[in-house]
């Protein structure tokens, strides 16, 4: 990870990481039934993203030439890099609530870098029935597809899944820090999310018109999430299509918006001023 | 300071329009005779659920500040109002309402006319029918969001309760896909469930799917439903005041 985000790391860091993590998680066992109430919201909601797919793809056969097992499949690939993120990083949506409450300020009195500190403010529980939730996809969708991946296409899928989860974390990263500047990142990364989550995350990209296929290619990245991924591990594309290499900027893509992420972080943070709350 | 953050929203807005505009495209495009209605009365009625269930959001505040006002154990101060809590929150919630069909309705649905082909209703009697409807449709949503919010007094939090209610909402109201297109069952339970009367209902008329005598009855069993949940609300409020902890307090 670059420099600015971990400068100062070592052993001793990591364990107060660890440390702060296991306190961020005894808070939570405070509201137990409120942890089994997200699980089960969490299967409905997916679950009602599905089942309106389903009601579409019942009555269409295709979307834009996915068959809806192939969808769950689309799906099932963003659920799990998604929740890898969530797990460990989704409070980093929120660095502008710690900006302005001037929560943040504490970070800057503890010797240790802020940005660790910040990470370890929080989990997100409900990541993992986020993870269940998206394995239970993918097994679904590949025995109904009958797909047998082989070693290769194994590989690809777990190092597909890990850049995911890496590009979610520059993509948030980068306009949360933004919130250093202007007070306030929250829309900005609405904005993110609702094109993350409500189109690229169950929706192919054939489907779209050429400027928002461009955009989130390579304005927002999110394509890179499931979509270009997908493609590949189902043989929709092959070698000589035109967009072919695509399908193997996943890592390039999650190290360059990781670095940009972490200067902007870096910029921010030296010239925050305290709200003075 | 935040005025960048209202040209954020009417895009977010404009963005979930903008999927729906090509997902119905799309659809259009491969089975047109699926369709019992034009390609322009589809994509409207697409964009505008997309649109109103942002708008709708609005009413969610009222979940909030039951549970924030458990929460923190103010609600022994709304107690002390000689004001019923229902109609205080229902006055309240109505004006968080009208801000947001301003701020968050008309300039989406001006931008949606403007970029994404989205009609005008189809005829002025709808369209009039259809802002008649939307009454309902805000009470409707509103009683909901407090019966909701009441499980706050048993059980202290209810964030993710929320999220559940909300995709329940999209689903069943026809947010997501219009509920003709719903198989039987799913149907069934959608034409049972008050989820259609914030957002199927309304736009319906909109896009003139309905005759005179459909809207019409249409537009009863709206304010059926919505005089019922009231109904409800009171009765679960008078419960729950009996019962209620105040935390602290």
């Amino acid at each position: 990870m670059p420099d600015s985000l971990c400068r100062g790391a070592d052993m001793d860091t990591l364990r107060i990481y660890f440390k702060l993590v296991g306190m961020a998680l005894k808070s939570m066992t405070q509201f137990r039934i409120d942890f089994l109430v997200g699980v089960v919201g969490v299967i409905i909601q997916n679950g009602v993203n599905l089942a309106a797919i389903g009601v579409i793809l019942g009555r269409f056969h295709d979307l834009a030439g996915w068959t809806v097992w192939e969808i769950v499949f689309l799906y099932g690939i963003w659920m799990v890099g998604n929740s890898l993120y969530s797990l460990l990083f989704l409070h980093l949506s929120s660095l502008d609530r710690y900006i302005i409450e001037g929560t943040f300020d504490r970070f800057l009195v503890r010797p240790l870098n802020p940005f660790l500190q910040l990470l370890g403010e929080d989990v997100n529980l409900n990541g993992i029935a986020d993870v269940i939730f998206g394995l239970a996809c993918l097994g679904l969708s590949i025995t109904n597809l009958r797909l047998t991946f082989n070693l290769l296409q194994w590989a690809y899928m777990v190092a597909a899944l890990l850049c995911a989860a890496l590009i979610e974390l520059g993509i948030t990263l980068f306009f949360a820090s933004t919130a250093f500047w202007t007070g306030r990142s929250g829309a900005l990364i609405n904005t993110v999310n609702q094109v993350n989550w409500n189109m690229t995350q169950q929706y192919p990209l054939e489907m779209f018109g050429r400027g928002f296929r461009v955009f989130v290619t390579c304005f927002i990245p999110v394509a890179f999430l499931n979509y270009y991924p997908t493609r590949w591990l189902l043989g929709k594309i092959t070698p000589g299509d035109p967009g072919y290499f695509l399908s193997f900027l996943p890592p390039l893509v999650a190290l360059l918006l990781l670095s940009a992420a972490s200067l902007v972080w870096a910029k921010g943070l030296r010239q925050y001023t305290s709200t003075g709350s | 300071m935040y005025r960048q953050e209202f040209w954020l929203r009417i895009l977010n807005n404009l963005v979930v329009m903008y999927g729906a505009y090509w997902l119905w495209n799309t659809l259009y495009d491969r089975q047109p005779q699926i369709f019992t209605i034009s390609r322009g009365q589809m994509i409207s009625y697409g964009m505008l659920a997309m649109l109103m269930g942002t708008v709708f959001y609005a009413s969610n505040q009222v979940r909030y500040y039951l549970m924030d006002q458990v929460r923190t154990g103010a609600i022994q101060m709304d107690l002390l109002r000689p004001l019923d809590l229902l109609f205080h929150l229902l006055a309240r919630n109505s004006g968080q309402m009208i801000f947001s069909v301003l701020t968050l309705g008309l300039p989406g649905f001006l931008a949606g006319a403007m970029f994404l082909e989205l009609r005008p209703p189809s005829s002025l009697q709808d369209g009039l029918l259809f802002l008649l409807s939307l009454a309902p449709a805000y009470l409707v949503s509103f009683a909901l969001n407090f019966l909701v919010g009441m499980i706050a007094v048993y059980t202290m939090n209810i964030q993710r309760i929320g999220w559940i209610y909300y995709s329940m909402l999209a689903f069943f109201s026809g947010q997501l896909v219009p509920l003709w297109f719903f198989p039987p069952f799913l149907a069934q339970m959608a034409y049972l469930l008050p989820f259609r009367c914030i957002i199927g209902i309304p736009l319906s008329i909109y896009i003139g799917k309905l005759t005179l005598g459909e809207t019409l009855s249409a537009l009863g069993l709206q304010a059926l439903w919505a005089a019922a949940l009231l109904a409800a609300c009171q009765i679960t409020w008078s419960r729950a005041h009996a019962r209620l902890t105040v935390q602290g307090g």
